[in-house]
């Protein structure tokens, strides 16, 4: 089938006619309208042969791709209260992408992965998080850091608000006040990238 | 006292810029040219300039203001105080606002704000310069805008106006045709569907005469729409051949080419 082939990596704007139901099917970018394939973003097309699915490719560089937190996705944000049994996180990264404005997600302390008595211990306000999104159930973005990738990447002294230094025994200590504070921290406290 | 119009069409069918009938005003769009929004574009049709920009989908607050089924695109339509000769209070006027809702409506069956529930899309589009046809002008780069932001679209939309201007059909009106002559039709429409989403009339014509008119606008949209789709493809092939440079990639076969 050359005449498919060469539509990989073809240009297309939205509203472009790209084939028909009957050769692929929809991937994300592509939308079907009376039986015909459209593009709905702009980009480049990704044919993918083996399950016959054909997309819209969007150049990661490019800022700006409608992203939304959706069950699954891995997001950056900022704990803005936390309660006894709860953090309310401000998302404002969706994978490596910015969010033009920002979420809110919620941290229930069922989904530390850690037992803990309180959330004091997890994130306190002011500290970056990184969760995954579980569930959007009942309006609200369920976040999990039940996993050592996931959890505070960057902490700050609830004293002096100085950033926490991680120590070798997983505790946090402020090198400005002294203090010595407990986080639920991910396997890269203090190197992760933003 | 009734004021003289002045002569609107010359003897050998010269509009007063020169064009003839049936031709759109010099068009050049650009896409991309704000580095802070999600999207952006930048359209200029003769004398008209407009400038559009796209943030969203983001959190809608207060919450109750979100709709549960589908996203809130919230447009903006706004005249620079020196867009026109007399400076125009920079305050949103009762036009602005009426423009901004007709403007919405125009775009948001192109959009699939089903997609995204509880979320918002802002539409801002600032006329930095007014000669006739700024809503059509505002609907183009607006469109054009989304389509950057990556706001999932059915199809782009296109909008021109075509009108009557002593006595001959005539497309894409300037300020003063607009001013001086009997009817102005603005038209957008979704090109690649062949879907009407804004019609309007100012004037008088006969139903003959609004269907030619129509049928005017339709190809002036055609005409835009080839602009635009040109406009994407630069910049997002510009993009690909620098990322391709940067990792010393091959460039693809055959890529880009549309």
């Amino acid at each position: 089938m050359p005449s498919q082939l060469n539509k990989q990596g073809k240009f297309v704007v939205p509203g472009e006619k790209i084939g028909v139901i009957e050769e692929f099917l929809p991937g994300p970018g592509i939308y079907v309208d009376g039986g015909d394939l459209r593009a709905a973003n702009v980009g480049f097309l990704l044919l993918n042969l083996a399950e016959r699915k054909m997309s819209v490719f969007r150049p990661t560089r490019l800022k700006g791709a409608a992203c939304t937190p959706r069950p699954g996705s891995i997001v950056i944000g900022e704990t803005v209260s936390t309660q006894l049994t709860y953090c309310l996180i401000r998302i404002w990264m969706v994978g490596p992408r910015h969010l033009p404005g920002f979420f809110t997600g919620l941290l229930h302390i069922s989904n530390v992965g850690l037992r803990v008595k309180n959330m004091f211990n997890v994130a306190r306000p002011g500290d970056v998080v990184r969760a995954r999104v579980i569930s959007t159930k009942n309006r609200i973005r369920h976040l999990s850091i039940a996993n050592k990738k996931l959890g505070v990447i960057y902490a700050f002294c609830s004293q002096c608000g100085e950033l926490l230094r991680a120590r070798p025994d997983k505790k946090l200590v402020c090198d400005a006040c002294g203090s010595i504070e407990l986080r639920k921290l991910a396997s890269d406290y203090g190197r992760a990238l933003l | 006292m009734e004021l003289k119009k002045p002569p609107l069409i010359d003897d050998e069918g010269r509009r007063l810029d020169g064009r003839g009938p049936a031709e759109l005003r010099p068009l050049h769009i650009e896409v991309d040219v704000l580095a802070n929004a999600d999207g952006s574009a930048y359209v200029e049709q003769g004398n008209t300039k407009v400038l559009a920009a796209v943030y969203g989908p983001k959190e809608v607050h207060p919450r109750h203001l979100g709709l549960p089924d589908r996203a809130v695109l919230r447009c903006r339509y706004h005249m620079a105080p020196f867009s026109v000769k007399q400076r125009k209070s920079p305050a949103p006027s009762r036009r602005e606002i009426e423009l901004s809702k007709v403007i919405r409506e125009a775009l948001e069956p192109a959009l699939f704000l089903q997609h995204y529930p509880r979320t918002a899309i802002d539409v801002f589009i600032e006329v930095l310069q007014a000669d006739g046809g700024t809503r059509c002008a505002s609907i183009t780069a607006a469109s054009l805008a989304l389509a950057d932001a990556g706001i999932p679209m059915r199809d782009l939309v296109a909008a021109c106006a075509a009108g009557k201007i002593n006595g001959v059909l005539v497309l894409d009106l300037c300020d003063i045709e607009d001013k001086h002559g009997e009817a102005d039709v603005p038209l957008a429409m979704m090109p690649g569907l062949g879907r009407i989403t804004l019609l309007q009339m100012d004037g008088m014509l006969t139903p003959t005469e609004l269907k030619e008119c129509i049928m005017l606008a339709i190809e002036g949209c055609k005409q835009i729409y080839a602009a635009q789709k040109e406009a994407l493809r630069e910049r997002f092939v510009r993009i690909r051949k620098e990322v391709e440079e940067a990792e010393g990639l091959e460039p693809a076969e055959g890529g880009g080419e549309a």
